[in-house]
């Protein structure tokens, strides 16, 4: 029985329809044993009120009957909802030929003759139950599957080599754009190929057909319209049973809008969205791209690196949307100037030019007759940006600077070129700017990264990178100072620290500005403290001898003292040892008068300068740093442990503040204390750290 | 078509069909048809081995019921020179005698509606004729049956 139920689990209903009681009482005798439920009508009106009340699985109908006839009843059922595919069978005469094929003609599934076989008929309608399920579903999964084919814009199709015909399904027809009524033949599907695409399908179809390779093509087609799309075509042989290719079959997907997404997404990846040059990715692979080419073809290319000068002078001036406006005009006369270079061989390759971010650009130059062409071009970028933009208003005239990396000579490689060009740049900084250097070979990796740092740390110094962070001295149970250390947080390298940099801010003089940045923060975050309450205890700011060279050292200090509003007692000035010695007198003289206005003076690494402490009798001095070389051996080495004693005691016999700096250990401080040193300072307390966290630390540890 | 054996079949069965049809001796070879064809009772009775009878019972008294009014029909719509009217009652006849076996009536019937499709009221009229004898044949026989009410 389960094989005849179509849904579910009821049993499948039959509607009998004769005017004849004895013939619905056979059918339903005959039916019922089978597990099928048999309802009867005796006319055509009641025939169809049932059905429309409720449809049947299967009506078996008389031809004759008084009233509508069953054709009629056949033809209305048929109307009827849900009546379009139930099998109606038609009961009539064995001679009735005519009846039976106008059956057929009003839409009837089958026709059976009387005298009714009752033993065959339950069989026969259980079979045609089952074909009409068979049917049903079929009908759904392929309405399922054209559903999915629309929804993923995709057809089928399938052509057999024997008749040349092609079988297309409605879906691919839309992709194609080739209307129900046309022909769909296949001349029709492929003179919608693209012309160019044309060959390549065609050899694809070939393999398949001759190698039996799955056929997979990207292809575009063109619209009756005149609109291209974008297909994904796949086909596969399919072979008879003794093994010959038969036939293609295939899908078709219209992947337009993906491949529009994608390209989107693409181009996002690969370039800038300000100015629409390529980005630092697709520089990269443009000059590997160009280094592979060049390998074989053994012709140079050049990479010219440009920055612009002092551009955040133009976004502090007109704000970061004239900025903006301005990097996009730079990017179109870049673009301009090097479209129209004579230089350029191939006008379908021209120079490919990107921005690496923030001010800076490539240029990158490939067909070049010798490396005299790259710095041609270079001068005429230098030309082109030097007239005047409009800013906000203003006439506004921006100047660059250029390095220029060739290959081979300055690299093989997109790291290498690049990066060399970059350095090239620098040097054209260091040149003054508005100019262009080529990298050369003495620009050596040193020099190279002290050039790179040198420049950085300018701009960190311009845009206020660095920071000021702070380590408490503690003495006497109490918080007896706290040292001013810079860090220059780099977004590249990280945290640098002021050995790294302070050697080259002292070189090119950028350390009046650094030490200035220093002192003014110092004295202004001890301003802070003492309105939040924290206890008081100087702030030590380190000085550089190059300070005191240049001079005014005196006046900066008293001004900004006077601008922050810190009381000079709250200040201690630390210098080293060796600034001493060597700048004896200036450095005295600036010390003299500053310890006048009530500055604390230190002495800053003292131990390494062979300084004698009764040389340091004469000196404006309030405290001696004894250096951490000195208090890393103490707790190991009796040679060190006395000399450090010494000095201990020595400084205390000239009425100094002792201090020592870079404490670790337990053992250290025990020793130190013993000896009576009246500061400790080093990690075993705290490490430096910045301003808020120093007060964080201040507040929990202060009366320790 | 007389008759059919429906497969798979065994041997008796085939024999039994035989049977029905071949002469039985020289002296049977024509013998007076029976008003009732008991073969397509059988084909009813075996739809149902156990209820065979009642279903049989069933049919025949709804055939009973009906065929007396059907035959008055048709004398009426012949009366009324009704063609259209008596095709369809005679349609009626022919199947439902059919059901039943009774082979007479059901070729009658048969023969009524092709006239009356014909037009031919004058034959129809010679048919009806003949009705009633046949009529009686068949409810004689029929009656009989286990079951059956009358």
């Amino acid at each position: 029985v389960s094989e005849v139920l179509p849904r579910g689990r009821r049993l499948p209903r039959v509607l009998v329809v004769d005017d004849d009681p004895t013939m619905r009482l056979l059918v339903g005798e005959a039916l019922e044993p089978g597990g099928l439920e048999v309802e009867e009508a005796s006319d055509g009106v009641q025939a169809l009120g049932a059905f429309r009340r409720q449809p049947y699985d299967l009506v078996l109908l008389d031809v004759r009957m008084p009233g509508s006839d069953g054709f009629a009843v056949c033809e209305e059922i048929r109307k009827a909802p849900g009546g379009e595919d139930v099998p109606i069978v038609i009961m009539t005469g064995l001679d009735d030929l005519d009846s039976i094929r106008r059956a057929y003609e009003v839409g009837a599934t089958d026709f059976i003759t009387k005298p009714i076989p009752w033993l065959v008929l339950s069989h026969r309608v259980r079979y045609l139950l089952r074909a009409s399920e068979e049917a049903r579903e079929l009908r759904r999964s392929r309405e399922r599957l054209a559903n999915a084919q629309r929804l993923a814009r995709m057809g089928s199709w399938q052509y057999d080599f024997a008749t040349s015909e092609l079988e297309v399904s409605p879906e691919l027809r839309g992709i194609f754009g080739v209307g129900e009524e046309e022909a769909a033949g296949l001349a029709e599907f492929l003179g919608r190929l693209h012309p160019d695409d044309r060959p390549a399908a065609e050899e694809a179809a070939r393999r398949c057909r001759v190698e039996g390779a799955p056929m997979h093509v990207d292809h575009r087609i063109v619209l009756p319209d005149g609109s291209e799309r974008v297909l994904v075509t796949q086909a596969r042989l399919v072979r008879d049973a003794d093994g010959t290719a038969r036939a293609f079959e295939g899908t078709a997907q219209d992947v337009t809008d993906r491949r529009r997404v994608e390209e989107q997404i693409r181009w996002l990846a690969y370039h800038d969205s300000l100015t629409g040059l390529g980005n630092r990715m697709l520089c990269h692979d443009r000059i590997s791209l160009a280094a592979a080419q060049a390998r074989r073809s053994q012709a140079p290319f050049g990479v010219l690196f440009l920055d612009l000068d002092h551009f955040k002078r133009i976004n502090d001036t007109f704000g970061h949307t004239e900025g903006d406006r301005l990097l996009q005009g730079v990017a179109d006369r870049l673009v301009t100037s090097v479209r129209d270079t004579d230089l350029v061989a191939r006008p379908e390759s021209p120079p490919a030019i990107s921005r690496l971010g923030g001010d800076e650009f490539t240029v990158l130059l490939t067909e070049v007759a010798d490396v005299r062409d790259l710095a041609k071009v270079a001068r005429r970028l230098l030309e082109v940006l030097q007239q005047p933009f409009s800013l906000g208003g203003h006439e506004v005239v921006i100047t660059g600077s250029i390095g220029i990396a060739a290959f081979p000579a300055d690299g093989e490689d997109a790291d290498t070129l690049l990066r060399n060009a970059d350095a090239a740049m620098y040097h054209a900084k260091e040149k003054g700017r508005n100019n262009y250097q080529f990298y050369t070979a003495s620009l050596n990796a040193v020099a190279l990264e002290r050039l790179i740092l040198e420049s950085r740390l300018r701009s960190a110094l311009e845009r206020g990178q660095l920071e000021v962070y702070y380590q408490p001295k503690l003495g006497a149970g109490r918080v007896a100072g706290v040292e001013a250390l810079v860090r220059w947080p780099d977004p590249e390298r990280g945290m640098v620290m002021p050995d790294a940099f302070i050697p080259i801010a002292e070189e090119t003089g950028m350390i009046g500005a650094l030490g200035a940045f220093v002192l003014r923060q110092s004295c202004a975050d001890r301003v802070r403290w003492s309105a939040l309450g924290l206890p008081p205890a100087p702030v030590c700011v380190n000085l550089s001898a190059q300070q005191f060279r240049a001079g005014g050292v005196v006046e900066m200090v008293e001004r900004t003292l006077a601008e922050t509003g810190l009381e000079p007692h709250w200040l201690e000035l630390e210098i080293t040892e060796s600034m001493l010695l060597r700048d004896e007198k200036l450095v005295v003289e600036a010390l003299r008068r500053l310890r006048e206005r009530g500055v604390r003076v230190a002495v800053d690494d003292f131990g390494t300068g062979y300084s004698s402490l009764a040389y340091l009798r004469s000196l404006p001095v309030d405290s001696l740093k004894i250096d951490r070389s000195f208090i890393r051996g103490i707790a190991d080495h009796e040679d060190e442990a006395a000399l450090t004693a010494a000095i201990v005691t020595m400084g205390h016999a000239l009425r100094l503040c002792v201090v020592a700096e870079g404490v670790e250990t337990r053992g250290q401080r025990e020793l130190l204390e013993r000896w009576g040193c009246d500061e400790l300072q080093g990690y075993l307390f705290a490490h430096p750290m910045p301003s808020a966290d120093l007060e964080r630390w201040w507040r929990t540890n202060g009366r320790s | 078509m007389d008759d059919y054996l429906p497969k798979p079949f065994g041997r008796e069965q085939l024999r039994e069909a035989l049977a029905r049809w071949l002469p039985k001796s020289p002296f049977d070879a024509a013998p007076i048809p029976s008003a009732v064809d008991d073969a397509v009772l059988d084909g009813i009775r075996a739809l149902n081995r156990a209820r065979g009878d009642v279903i049989v019972a069933r049919v025949v008294t709804a055939y009973l019921a009906t065929a007396p009014g059907q035959i008055e029909e048709i004398r009426s719509s012949i009366e009324e020179a009704d063609a259209e009217a008596l095709r369809f009652v005679a349609h009626s006849l022919k199947s439902s005698s059919g059901n039943v076996g009774a082979r007479g009536l059901r070729d009658l019937a048969r023969a009524l509606e092709e006239a009356a499709r014909a037009g031919e009221l004058g034959v129809a009229k010679d048919l009806a004729s003949r009705l009633d004898e046949e009529w009686a044949r068949v409810r004689r026989s029929l009656a009989r049956l286990p079951g059956v009410t009358a």
